[in-house]
């Protein structure tokens, strides 16, 4: 196979859009499942994100009164498109191809745009609550975005590269760094809540007070695009961490024909996602909706300060014993 | 703790809600459904329309020969309920001496037209 037709089907089929889109379904189904049995609830069918995907396809699309359709219209794809761009330079089989230094950097920020554009949709949408709604996702971002995006460096600083790629094999050659910076795990399995908008981070949709805040005015493709990009960041937030802090798909020994070792890599990097759906699904069913202010607090007293100590850690260790 | 107990307690145990409307839940005896009328036993005496609260039961022509109590009667009238106006009380069914209207035990039955009629 040459590289470019190898290029194309990473992007395009797997482990690119077809199957990041078909995996998105599917862990929203696991998520809303857990969820549900949690709470003794017999939870939806396996295939109710993609029946509601269809169903909001189909849907009117109601413009309100003033405001700009085409933007409204961009919005949702700019934002889909960010977080499947981020989601391709994540190793799903081995290190990704189109790995280069620095796309750690790139990924946090493609991450971070989804909520940029909740923002621009609430400010956009002329209705009360979605500009509320729009404010509170932005206020959010500066709260746990600094804690999230130290969390997630610390292991480029212990692996000496900005690449993920990178990261995965030195946890490959070394240690998990679940295990050498647990601190920073939880940061970042908590940053990643926030930047979800799960409870108890969902303040910006806080039904009871802004309806549904940035989505209130959104219907038919717009609100399908959306509702799938935050599916797709479900799967790219876990992935991410994944390969942070759980080793990604790597195998401590390589398997002799390299198809099996991908195939051994992608099962583990399954198994880890899942795990990481269900610590995601128990906080989201253990715990209520936290206001604003408290999440001020929690974001810049304590997720800040451990993000920062556990830096502190990493230099330490750094100095110590990895670089002597 | 108990919280996260209570969590995985349930994520193992059985759920206490059912696929409605692909399973469906027992029917408690007391369940009032929507409202049915046998014509057959009715005698037209009009107290389900005299009882009725929501003012949805009217006595429609319906002149018949009827049996009642080893007696012939000459039956004038007979009820027609909108349906979904009914609002379920039980009333009539409790004031019917021939047990000729009565609530079904059926779950569904809800809709937009409120001019609907049972008779």
């Amino acid at each position: 196979m040459t590289d470019s037709l190898f290029l194309l089907v990473y992007i395009f089929l797997f482990p690119g859009f077809a199957f990041l889109i078909l995996y998105a379904w599917a862990l929203s189904f696991l998520d809303r499942k857990i969820a549900a049995r949690m709470q003794q609830r017999v939870g939806p069918p396996f295939y109710q994100p993609f029946a509601d995907f269809i169903k909001m396809l189909a849907k009117e699309v109601i413009n309100p009164r003033g405001v700009d359709w085409r933007l409204f219209d961009a919005i949702p794809l700019v934002a889909l498109a960010a977080v499947m761009t981020a989601f391709l330079y994540i190793p799903v089989t081995g290190a990704s191809p189109l790995a280069f230094p620095g796309d750690l950097v790139v990924v946090l920020y493609l991450l971070s745009l989804p909520a940029v554009a909740l923002f621009l949709l609430g400010w956009l949408s002329r209705n009360i609550f979605a500009a509320i709604g729009g404010v509170r996702a932005v206020t959010m971002l500066f709260i746990y975005e600094v804690p999230f995006f130290l969390a997630a460096l610390t292991p480029a600083l212990m692996a000496g590269s900005w690449s993920i790629s990178d990261i995965v094999l030195w946890q490959q050659k070394n240690l998990w760094f679940v295990f050498l910076q647990p601190i920073g795990f939880v940061v970042a399995l908590v940053g990643l809540q926030a930047k979800l908008e799960r409870t108890p981070f969902d303040i910006p949709e806080a039904e009871t007070e802004v309806i549904a805040g940035p989505w209130t005015e959104l219907t038919g493709r717009r609100l399908a695009l959306m509702d799938l990009c935050v599916q797709v960041s479900l799967v790219a937030g876990s992935a991410l961490i994944v390969a942070l802090f759980l080793g990604g798909p790597a195998l401590p020994w390589t398997l002799s024909p390299p198809w099996l070792n991908a195939l051994a890599g992608f099962l583990l990097f399954l198994i880890k996602t899942l795990a990481i759906i269900l610590i995601l699904a128990s906080i989201r069913v253990a715990t209520g909706r936290i206001r604003i202010d408290q999440l001020n607090d929690i974001g810049w007293k304590y997720l800040a300060g451990a993000a920062l100590v556990q830096v502190g850690i990493a230099l330490v260790i750094n100095y110590l014993w990895v670089t002597p | 703790m108990s919280v996260l107990r209570e969590m995985f307690g349930n994520l193992i145990g059985r759920p206490v809600t059912v696929l409605y409307p692909r399973e469906k839940v027992p029917i408690p005896e007391a369940f009032r459904g929507r409202v049915a009328i046998t014509d057959d036993k009715c005698i037209g005496c009009s107290k389900c329309s005299l009882v009725c609260p929501a003012q949805v039961i009217t006595m429609i022509d319906g002149p018949r020969e009827v049996e009642f109590r080893g007696k012939n009667l000459a039956r004038k009238k007979r009820p027609q309920v909108k349906l979904y106006q009914c609002i379920r009380c039980g009333l009539c069914e409790r004031h019917c001496p021939t047990g000729a209207i009565h609530l079904e035990q059926v779950h569904a039955g809800t809709g937009t037209d409120r001019e609907v009629v049972v008779t």
